[in-house]
């Protein structure tokens, strides 16, 4: 976006909902701020910007915190001082050490701000160590932290020593739409990674047609054309490892594209793949009912193939699939596996990840028929021999009950995220932390409910997997609690965009639909209600 | 008036906030009192920004009116 072009978005934007953030940077932000405004109006929202007076980041940084959401955009000099164009050269040489030393101070100063996200301008530094290498060994230290608080990096190519020598703004002005597109895209990201990757096979998971040219045709092994098909499988196959889920999209017969799976001779196996779909279906169609089945949310979707025409059929049927294109060229592998790494990130695997490729898979295969109800329903959920484990975790690991909080968006009372010490301080003050794990006769589901009951009776977070969906584990975990003598009175409940099954929830006797804020919630009249559900489960507690 | 003047025009009235009946080919630095060091700062970001093109500080001090970002520009882009 150039400044004519930013002029006229705004000039014709209609205003939407507030995006308030401080734009934190050492130097002068004015230049930014009209791209800034623009690149949010293209994502609909109003910017409400603040800033800081030039070169008073370092003092920003010793005060104290506010509500204000904070967008720090760092330049080497930000956390090296003495990197600054603007001082000049010091007349003694400086030791890289001692530099980076002190970097690590400012960057510890920077992981304090909460409610904070990062960008780094990898600009160019003078040379402050005499010695060449030394000075490169500067710079990717300086780089090397910047990353390590989460920052997002841009091209170093943003940086302008004129407009920094005339204006004290970094960034040239060619590069300003660039940067702020950056800076608010950052700005909005979701934190929720994603959670299915559908890739497509020919050209993409290998080299080659697998219906003109043949098992022998095709490549996929560390050599020649199959060389960056199968880098990229290695990827999908540590993904799958992290719990990320995989299926294949084909236009192809279903006998055609699964002996390479079978061969044993590609880093990916059959098993790796929640569901490998061949048929002659449009791939959003495939997409659609593949996410219906696996009771996904279409945004937590990434397509990955190489051919233009299948992306943009994808991305115009389900405009919420992150959709990305299979490079033609082996150059573009590193970012293909950047981004799906970005996407797909999360910060500590637990053993429930490790296993989810088989959930899943257990669930397409024992779906619960989508038209049963009532006295059906009963009778099918009755044969799954389920075993309901509900866990007191207000003490020891609860590793999965905080994931599971945090990552679980259509049945979750109010959507709000809670870090592990914000949930170890409600623990502290006396709450309970409650979770189920499911079993039935094809095996574990793990633990796939987790409760947070406030000291005074409030149930602050309700969330459970939509894997166990119709499976009336909610009626028998309340039941069992109600049995139990704990008795929630309340629930925090808010509206979100996604969590309408958790309204349909609120609507079952015993609580009161449609009302915000604390719901208040009758656990005798609940479980009485839904003793039955008690004889579907055998229950225990640990 | 030709592409580059109609996009200059455009700059300097958005930037100045001038009114419509301001003649914008007029402008100097001296005579015109919003033409203070943001706005410079503002102008020369837009410039840039506009025409794909970094200007040094040096160069940047010497655009001291409308007429001289014009005839910069001219030089460094050349014929219109």
């Amino acid at each position: 976006m150039n400044y004519l072009e930013a002029r006229r978005t705004l000039a014709s934007f209609e205003g939407g909902p507030s995006l308030a953030f401080r734009l934190a940077m050492s130097g002068t932000p004015e230049p930014l701020e009209i791209f800034l405004r623009a690149e949010a109006a293209r994502h609909d929202r109003t910017a409400a910007l603040a800033f800081l007076p030039f070169n008073t980041l370092r003092q920003h940084l010793l005060g104290p915190t506010d509500e204000l959401p904070e967008l720090y955009l760092l330049c080497p000099w930000d956390l090296v001082p003495e990197a600054d164009w603007r001082t000049g050269i010091p007349p003694g040489r400086l030791g890289a050490d001692d530099l980076l030393a002190a970097a690590s101070q400012v960057a510890a100063l920077l992981r304090r701000r909460s409610n904070a996200k990062f960008v780094y301008l990898p600009a160019s530094i003078p040379p402050l160590t005499g010695q060449p290498h030394s000075d490169q060994v500067l710079a990717l230290g300086i780089e090397s932290i910047a990353i390590g608080l989460g920052a997002l990096r841009l091209s170093p190519q943003f940086f302008s020593l004129a407009s920094y020598f005339t204006s004290g703004c970094p960034i040239g002005g060619g590069a300003l739409g660039a940067v702020a597109e950056s800076l608010i895209g950052h700005l909005l990201a979701q934190h929720t990674p994603a959670k299915l990757l559908v890739t497509d096979l020919d050209e993409t998971i290998w080299s080659g047609l697998i219906a003109e040219e043949g098992m022998e045709g095709i490549g996929f092994g560390p050599e020649g054309a199959g060389y960056r098909h199968h880098v990229y499988q290695t990827l999908l196959v540590r993904l799958r490892h992290e719990g990320v889920l995989l299926a294949a999209v084909s236009r192809n017969d279903a006998e055609v594209v699964l002996p390479p799976f079978q061969s044993g001779r590609m880093p990916l196996k059959l098993e790796d793949f929640v569901a490998v779909i061949a048929s002659y279906h449009p791939k959003s169609a495939q997409i659609r009912e593949l996410v219906s089945r696996l009771n996904l949310g279409i945004d937590s979707v990434v397509y990955v193939d190489d051919n233009p025409v299948e992306l943009a059929e994808v991305a115009t049927a389900l405009p919420g699939v992150t959709t990305i294109a299979f490079p033609s060229k082996d150059q573009g592998i590193p970012d293909l596996l950047a981004r799906l790494t970005a996407l797909f990130g999360r910060a500590d695997v637990t053993t429930e990840d490790q296993e989810r490729t088989e959930l899943y898979r257990r669930r397409l295969e024992g779906l619960v028929p989508a038209e049963a109800t009532g006295a059906d329903l009963t009778r099918f959920l009755a044969g799954l021999g389920m075993e309901l484990q509900i866990h007191d975790r207000s003490r020891g690991d609860r590793t999965r009950a905080v994931q599971l909080i945090n990552k679980t968006n259509q049945f979750n009372a109010n959507g709000r995220r809670w870090t592990d010490s914000e949930i170890a301080s409600a623990l502290e003050a006396g709450a309970q932390l409650l979770t189920a794990t499911l079993t039935d006769r094809a095996g574990s589901h793990g633990e796939i409910l987790a409760c947070l009951i406030g000291v005074d009776g409030t149930i602050e977070a309700l969330v459970m997997s939509c894997r166990v969906f119709q499976r009336r584990v909610e009626h028998g975990f309340f039941a069992a609690l109600q049995a139990a003598g704990i008795r929630p009175s309340r629930i925090r409940f808010q509206p979100t965009e996604r969590n309408s099954p958790f309204r349909t929830f609120l609507a079952e006797p015993g609580l009161s639909a449609g009302s915000n804020g604390l719901v208040p919630f009758d656990v005798e009249e609940f479980a009485r209600r839904h003793q039955d559900a008690l004889t579907l489960f055998e229950v225990g507690w640990s | 008036m030709t592409e580059l003047s109609k996009k200059l025009d455009e700059i300097f009235r958005a930037v100045l906030d001038l009114p419509a009946s301001r003649e914008v080919r007029s402008v100097a630095r001296g005579s015109e009192e919003r033409w203070d060091s943001l706005a410079h700062t503002l102008m020369v970001a837009a410039v840039e920004s506009e025409f794909g093109i970094e200007i040094d500080v040096a160069d940047s001090l010497s655009l001291g009116s409308y007429s001289e970002v014009e005839s910069y520009l001219r030089n460094r882009l050349g014929p219109a």
